[in-house]
């Protein structure tokens, strides 16, 4: 959720028990993405991120490298717990 | 090698088919800009009591017109939205002159849609409290004029200022 708000995105809805985080952003465009969180295993999380572009999928890899990019940079702010 | 007509106007087509779809690049990127926002739209309660802070969040967004969309307790979110009317008197007489003297409508802003999220999380001994504003404007012709964030620091001392206030409220019961 943090890292959704560091880049732009308001959230539309959360739900904790599906692991599921919906936003949007809105910069001259709308970016609207679903990201998924779920148990893999007993130590680890499995992400899911699905994002759409004015009414167009994504499918280009590059935009979802970056977004886990940038969870991973907001994971390690998290865990110093910086603000 | 000379392409035909056809060819040309289908490579045209499906250039332009790739260009409305690829997404910018920074959309998903961090940047400096995101922790400068993060510093802006985030400020920090010394409370436990996360579902009074919620409650409180609520409240004032209520307070300031918003209506609440979604919530989930359990992950500290609310989401709420209002629209109102987005007409400048400026704009419309500039865009009244505007067709005057061009003869065509010229379309002006009319109605506005804005959105808030708060996300409150433990922080520290206490909590975090991030907001979050975006809006969409349409115009007197019914289209999408503006889609954009807000980023404007007076909005967000504005909104803690009034929530600080909400909280001493919430502290002290009446």
């Amino acid at each position: 959720m943090a890292t959704l708000q560091d880049l732009g995105f308001v959230l539309d809805k959360a739900d904790l028990e599906l692991g599921t985080v919906t936003a949007t952003k809105l910069e001259g465009y709308v970016l609207r993405i679903t990201v998924t969180v779920r148990p893999r295993g007993t130590t680890q999380l499995l992400v899911r991120a699905n994002a759409e572009y004015q009414e167009h999928a994504v499918v280009d890899p590059k935009p979802y490298q970056q977004f886990f990019a940038s969870l991973s940079k907001a994971m390690f702010l998290e865990a110093q717990q910086v603000e | 090698m000379a392409l035909s007509k056809s060819t040309a106007v289908f490579l045209l087509l499906l250039s332009s088919v790739g260009c409305r779809t690829a997404i910018p690049k920074e959309a998903l990127q961090w940047n400096e800009q995101s922790m400068e926002r993060r510093h802006l739209q985030t400020r920090y309660f010394q409370t436990s009591e996360e579902g009074k802070l919620l409650s409180a969040c609520s409240g004032l967004l209520q307070d300031l017109g918003f209506s609440i969309d979604e919530t989930e307790s359990k992950l500290g979110l609310i989401v709420a939205s209002k629209q109102r009317t987005a007409v400048d008197t400026g704009q419309v007489i500039g865009a009244t002159l505007l067709s005057i003297l061009s003869g065509k409508a010229v379309p002006f802003d009319k109605t506005q849609k804005m959105r808030a999220c708060i996300v409150t999380r433990p922080f520290a001994d206490g909590i975090a409290v991030r907001v979050t504003f975006q809006r969409i404007v349409w115009n007197s012709e019914g289209k999408v004029s503006h889609l954009e964030g807000l980023f404007d620091p007076k909005l967000f001392q504005e909104f803690f200022a009034k929530l600080s206030k909400a909280i001493f409220l919430e502290a002290h019961e009446i």
